[in-house]
């Protein structure tokens, strides 16, 4: 994208020296024409890299821009390349600037991310930011595939069940009453891993029996297409309990800014 | 609701497509019977001149394979 000839990294770089250079790269390639996208995930960018949860990352999708040019690059590398963990969207999945989500029959997305090569086992999180409260079957928010031993994330399943499963075949069920939020899970030991919904931790004795090894994560479906609104992405090593809640109180500070918070 | 049908030859041909810049057609979706279907809206929306004709594919009643429990995804 360019500004008077120059690019936005250039730019911001010369005449905005409180811009990180992780954002400016995110802002080049996404095209963020809205100035005060621009400065909020600058903002971002930043208390993640303070609180050295940037480091953990692989994946860091923060959504915003509310296109599909702009949905798909990675913040921590925002080439667009597919080894730099950039998304591919396949059927329907409307954006807009509040997130995207599937039309529920036939969207869904692909991080490019392969659990078995590029994570490690006992040493993994996942999580994402749902805005749409909505309980349907099968349909995962964030999964690495039909395989497992591997990792799933279903927000609120039909019968209101936060469902999920991390490096193990066996899946774990626990009651919520909505699905708002950031869900997800982390991984840093062999005997159990935690899972979250916002701030509430489920703690789940689940030995990890290895990674799921045919598949990219993504939105993915079995036969149900999940239609559930999605706002920010994580995928890294594990975090611990106090680093999630810094995660999510950065998340949650994030959509606040964007007008977008649930 | 409605979708649109494809043959297998048809199917076959949108596999790797992109339908619009930076999304794919989903090429991998059956009905509860076996067919292979396209949401409506992903045909209409559809700005690749390659594949225009999926506008005009035929519309069936959208019959989704039901799953009772979650499965082991």
């Amino acid at each position: 994208m360019e500004f008077n000839g120059r690019s936005y990294y250039l730019v911001m770089l010369i005449y905005l020296p409180n811009f990180n250079k992780q954002a400016c790269n995110f802002i080049d390639a996404a095209a963020l024409s809205v100035e005060s996208d621009r400065i909020i995930l600058n903002e971002l960018t930043k208390s993640l890299i303070i609180t050295n949860l940037w480091d953990l990352a692989y994946l860091i999708n923060p959504v915003i821009g509310g296109l599909a040019n702009s949905h798909k690059y990675n913040l921590k590398d925002p080439r667009d390349d597919d080894t730099a963990y950039r998304l591919t969207f396949y059927g329907t999945i409307n954006h807009t600037t509040t997130g995207m989500a599937g039309n529920g029959i036939d969207g869904y997305y692909l991080t490019n991310l392969n659990e078995d090569s590029i994570m490690t086992l006992n040493d993994m999180s996942v999580f994402v930011y749902l805005r749409t409260n909505l309980a349907m079957n099968t349909a995962a928010d964030i999964t690495t595939a039909a395989v497992a031993p591997g990792t799933t994330v279903i927000s609120r399943n039909a019968t209101n069940n936060f469902t999920a499963r991390c490096q193990t075949s066996t899946t774990s069920s626990d009651g919520v009453s909505d699905s708002l939020g950031l869900f997800g899970l982390s991984r840093l030991a062999a005997a159990n891993y935690k899972k979250y919904k916002n701030t509430t931790e489920f703690n789940r004795v689940a030995t990890s029996t290895g990674k799921s090894n045919s598949a990219f994560i993504g939105m993915r479906a079995s036969s149900t297409y999940n239609n559930r609104e999605q706002a920010f992405i994580w995928i890294g090593k594990g975090v611990t309990t106090a680093q999630q809640a810094l995660l999510y109180n950065i998340v949650q500070t994030y959509q606040t800014q964007l007008g977008r918070q649930v | 609701m409605k979708v649109k049908l494809l043959t297998p030859e048809q199917k076959q041909k949108l596999v790797g497509q992109q339908h619009s810049p930076n999304s794919y057609f989903n090429t991998d979706l059956v009905d509860a019977d076996g067919n292979y279907i396209m949401a409506i809206e992903t045909a209409l929306n559809c700005t690749n001149n390659n594949f225009i004709w999926v506008k005009d594919l035929p519309e069936i009643e959208y019959k989704p394979i039901i799953i009772s429990n979650d499965p082991e995804i």
